[in-house]
């Protein structure tokens, strides 16, 4: 009975911190390049707006550019069940890891799918920029939770969160998913599908109203799963202190990266491809160093 | 014209046997007239012995002065610091003229401007379609014709009986590029651009390979305005509006081209104040584009910085002028007494610049050594020293090209000739030499402003003079931030200006941008179009072109 | 690392957006706001209404009631302050007001309404009577009867004066 409970207030507690982490973001952003930026709930405010607005999409076929953004913020919500965040207990079944991997994937398949499908230029240009860096990501993202099974022995999220043997491949891996975590969410500067100077939207550019809501929202929430996934690795899984160390650690985690976010420019595709390529082989040989028991 | 008699002018004009016809009309200011069919050889002797450029054309409704219409080519030798004007005339029955454009390219849309809007047409022109007016515009309506009313309203039912439309002749050329590659069409609306324009891009992946342009949306109708309904004294007013960052030059230009004209010895005091407020003009329109330019490559936070410096500088215009942007200082003549500069503001001012200094150095080299910046600046959007003589660019554009022209230093106006400073000169050529001419620029100019400040002399603000004689010719010629701003003047009667043309200088470097496009990747396009700090709202309500010149045509090299 | 020391930089500068519109806002003494008429001190000349570059001050007569309005219409004024340079009488000052967004269009209206004077012998308004007296004073007393008749009717009498000199 507890356990439906843990798992809604799981779903709904990361769908409400979600814009309130993004409006956390802009804010940081702002004090520190001079100015004062935006409230805390101005992400929200701005998600109520939209969703106020009707759905539009064009492209053939219609039904495939809106439906897939749908699509894409239902497998997120799905990845939000299986996974412990402000409760330390999900929906658990064997290979659930796995599960995730592959949910968070396919979310970023169908937003790909819905921007190719409208036929807009720039969301082809951006789709096609998007498609190079997730290969690579999502890449890195399997090499990382396969160092965290191969260490831990499991396949059960149950017993992955939190980690019991901290060895000094899964440390490793850990630090570039610190770094996953922040490519993979539309942060500059790895912003490239969206690039708003130079695609003016990019991959989101056709959306708008309701199934531009889902859209930020999706990111949004794809950003809280990568942290959640690096926090609850680390932090003990006590019912009571686990809440408030993860949400302390949630908004360090933020602050970090907006500050990060801040004081960087954009790469260009060839230069971001060059990094991940980097960060792939890094990872691999850290996969390698956990299957030599390092 | 007997001055020139000997000189190597003199001689040329003998050699083609219109020295006669020559005839000064102000001391820096000549006019060839009864040219007929030397033409050709008068421009590309020119052009080659005297090291001139060609600079743009002017169409004038001359029938109430003399019966036709006039078309003027305006050359300008630099080294010389002489302007060339080569007079075309046209019978208001038979209004045809020979076309300059087969031997010089530039000439092309400012002879289609003339088309568009005085009705002369040009004989041997390769593409005479419609540049500035729109696709519906009937054809036999030219708007700056003395006997079109500003007023008038299309369709004017009761002077055409049908519309014509123009449409047949506008030709957008889609030719088989369109076919093979992906058009990304960058405009009207686009985040990186800040008016509306249109560049069609064809891109191949994420390689560009070809790309064309439109412009022309904002076309006002100022010249008409000025032309029918304001005096002298109001002109300077609207040639600020021209655009929302170089107000005062355009005002200083059309100015210094009416006191040309009418011979008016502006005041020193009045000069040196012209000065300081043009120097503020180009370090806050050279911040401005920095600003512009780190958001155009995604680091919002340089933009941030950049401007929180600029708004010092727009403090200061304020405290000056009373508004930040549009001063309203200019005055056929000099400067209008409000905007005079107290002896207590001074040290106001140097403590201000020398702060804005202080908190700019602190800051630029650390944001330009940044690798992102340094690998989407350095090699990207290059232009070379030749393609540069050949298109004529102006300003810090040919400046990082390695082509050394500023107004200020070799045809100085206002107080530039008592003030010491350096013309910046890179030879790369690409987005980071102009990243930092224009860095070098703002540090001169504020070395300018000191200078004058120290030296400001105790004169009345403004010439005394009776009138403004009617029908004589001036040109004006300014160095905005972007370059070369050029205003030609004729005066009229009524205390009215009879023929008003501002050119302003992102015309010239416009026609680059598809040679820097070429072979670049699309993710580096809009900084590339904004590295030539393009100033659509100056150059609409001028001329357009097509960025295609050049590309298979011989071009006559300055 | 550079890029973090610029971020160092930043905050130690501190927060620079001011509070604006929730807290007031310091102009500078020569700025350039809404130009306001002083009804005491205009009297109609028409000067300001030469110099305006946009026709934001627009010069009517009301023949029949015979009264002279100057209009001052806010919505194309363009704070170039020729009006205040050109006024004879020191009726009309820039101010430093610059909030001017109102929804009734009746507040950017300023109207200054002269009674006008009639001209002895045709009975038509053509001037007002504050610029007569004012011109009144500076004349020298013979050649103030001229000026007290409307152009056409001094005409005449100039004519029918000269044509009785030459005889």
């Amino acid at each position: 009975m507890f356990k439906l409970l843990y798992i809604l207030i799981n779903l709904f507690g990361l769908l409400l911190l979600a814009p309130i982490l993004d409006g956390l973001e802009r804010s940081i952003k702002a004090k520190l390049q001079n100015r004062r930026g935006p409230s805390l709930l101005q992400t929200w405010y701005d998600l109520i707006k939209l969703f106020k607005k009707n759905p539009g999409s064009t492209g053939t076929p219609r039904f495939l550019v809106r439906y897939s953004i749908y699509l894409s913020f239902t497998t997120l919500l799905i990845a939000c069940i299986i996974m412990p965040s402000i409760i330390p207990y999900s929906y658990s079944f064997i290979g659930d890891i796995i599960v995730l991997v592959y949910l968070l994937i396919s979310s970023k398949i169908f937003l790909i799918l819905g921007s190719i499908s409208s036929g807009n230029p720039y969301s082809l240009v951006g789709s096609s920029r998007e498609v190079s860096l997730s290969m690579l990501a999502e890449l890195i993202f399997a090499e990382i939770i396969s160092v965290f099974a191969i260490t831990n022995n499991s396949l059960l999220i149950e017993e992955l969160f939190p980690a019991k043997i901290f060895k000094p491949s899964l440390i490793c891996s850990l630090i570039l998913l610190f770094f996953i975590g922040y490519v993979e969410s539309t942060r500059l500067p790895f912003e490239l599908g969206e690039a708003e100077p130079e695609l003016s939207g990019g991959i989101i550019l056709e959306y708008t109203g309701l199934d531009l809501a889902f859209a930020y929202y999706s990111v949004l929430i794809r950003r809280i799963i990568y942290s959640t996934i690096l926090i609850n690795i680390i932090i003990p899984g006590n019912v009571f202190i686990h809440p408030i160390l993860y949400l302390g650690c949630l908004f360090l985690l933020t602050i970090i990266y907006s500050s990060i976010e801040a004081s960087f420019g954009r790469l260009r595709i060839d230069s971001a491809l060059s990094i991940l390529n980097k960060a792939v082989l890094i990872g691999g040989g850290i996969v390698v160093a956990a299957v030599l028991g390092l | 014209m007997q001055q020139f008699s000997d000189s190597k002018i003199g001689d040329l004009l003998k050699k083609l046997g219109v020295f006669g016809t020559t005839s000064i009309v102000t001391p820096n200011t000549i006019l060839i007239n009864n040219v007929d069919d030397k033409l050709y050889d008068l421009c590309r002797l020119l052009i080659e012995e005297l090291d001139a450029y060609y600079s743009t054309s002017i169409g004038v409704d001359e029938r109430p002065l003399n019966g036709s219409f006039a078309v003027y080519h305006v050359f300008v030798a630099d080294k010389l610091g002489l302007y060339i004007l080569v007079r075309l005339e046209a019978s208001p029955s038979h209004p045809i003229v020979k076309s300059i454009t087969p031997i010089i390219p530039g000439a092309d849309w400012a002879e289609r401007e003339v088309m568009d809007m005085i009705g002369v047409k040009f004989a041997g022109h390769p593409r005479p379609y419609r540049l500035i007016l729109p696709y519906d515009w009937p054809s036999n309506i030219y708007p700056l014709r003395k006997d079109f009313d500003y007023n008038d309203k299309y369709p004017i039912k009761d002077k055409i009986d049908k519309v014509i439309h123009g449409s047949t002749e506008y030709v957008v050329d889609k030719e088989v590029l369109e076919e093979e590659y992906t058009a990304v069409p960058i405009g009207p609306y686009h985040p990186a651009l800040h008016e509306p324009e249109y560049f069609e891009v064809y891109v191949d992946g994420e390689k560009i390979v070809d790309a064309r342009y439109k412009g022309f949306f904002i076309h006002r109708g100022i010249e008409k305005i000025a032309e029918t309904r304001l005096t002298y004294d109001q002109v300077p007013f609207i040639a600020e509006r021209i655009c929302g960052i170089c107000g005062f030059t355009h005002s200083t230009a059309y100015c210094l081209a009416v006191e040309n004209a009418a011979g008016i010895n502006v005041p020193e005091r009045a000069n040196y104040i012209r000065s300081i407020l043009l120097e503020i003009e180009r370090i806050h329109s050279h911040l401005l584009w920095m600003g512009v330019a780190f958001h155009l490559l995604g680091y919002d936070t340089g933009f941030m910085i950049m401007w929180r410096i600029r708004e010092k500088i727009m403090d200061l215009a304020e405290e000056l002028t009373g508004n930040r942007k549009t001063y309203g200082a200019n005055i056929v003549g000099g400067i209008r007494k409000r905007f005079d500069i107290s002896e207590e503001k001074i040290p106001y001012i140097k403590r201000l610049l020398n702060s804005v200094k202080e908190e700019y150095l602190k800051y630029i080299d650390k944001i330009v050594s940044m690798t992102e910046i340094r690998k989407r600046t350095r090699e990207v959007g290059i232009l070379t020293h030749e393609d540069a003589k050949k298109y004529s660019v102006l300003g810090p554009h040919a400046r990082a090209s390695g082509i050394n022209t500023d107004v200020r230093k070799y045809r100085p106006y206002a107080a530039y000739s008592e003030v010491d400073f350096k013309v910046p000169v890179r030879d790369e050529g690409d987005v980071y030499a102009r990243i930092i001419v224009r860095h070098e620029e703002v540090l001169e100019s504020i070395s300018i402003i000191s200078q004058l400040l120290d030296n400001l002399p105790k004169t009345p603000l403004r010439a005394e003079f009776d009138f403004i004689p009617e029908k004589r010719i001036g040109i004006g010629c300014t160095e905005a931030p972007r370059g070369e701003d050029l205003h030609f003047v004729i005066t009229g009667y009524g205390n009215k200006v009879y023929r008003w043309r501002p050119r302003a200088p992102s015309y010239n470097n416009l026609a680059s941008v598809p040679l820097m496009l070429r072979g670049e990747k699309l993710a580096d396009a809009p900084i590339i179009i904004a590295s030539i700090d393009p100033c659509f709202s100056c150059t609409d309500h001028v001329v357009v072109i097509d960025i295609k010149t050049g590309r298979r045509r011989k071009l006559v090299s300055r | 690392m550079n890029r973090f020391r610029i971020l160092l930089q930043n905050i130690k500068r501190g927060v620079v957006t001011e509070k604006y519109p929730l807290e007031p806002i310091r102009v500078p003494e020569s700025f350039r706001g809404k130009p306001v008429i002083d009804v005491d001190k205009c009297v109609g000349c028409g000067a300001c209404v030469n110099a305006c570059p946009p026709n934001a001050l627009t010069l009517e007569e009301d023949l029949n009631e015979g009264i002279r309005y100057i209009k001052l219409f806010i919505g194309r004024c363009i704070y170039c302050g020729r009006c205040e340079e050109v006024c004879p009488f020191d009726a009309i000052h820039l101010t430093k007001e610059f909030e001017l967004a109102t929804t009734s269009k009746d507040d950017l209206y300023q109207i200054v309404g002269l009674r006008m004077y009639k001209c002895p012998i045709c009975g038509k308004p053509y001037t007002t009577i504050r610029l007569v007296k004012k011109v009144i004073d500076k004349l020298p007393p013979e050649e103030r009867s001229l000026v007290l008749i409307c152009p056409d009717c001094r005409e005449k009498i100039t004519a029918a004066n000269r044509s009785f000199a030459r005889r």
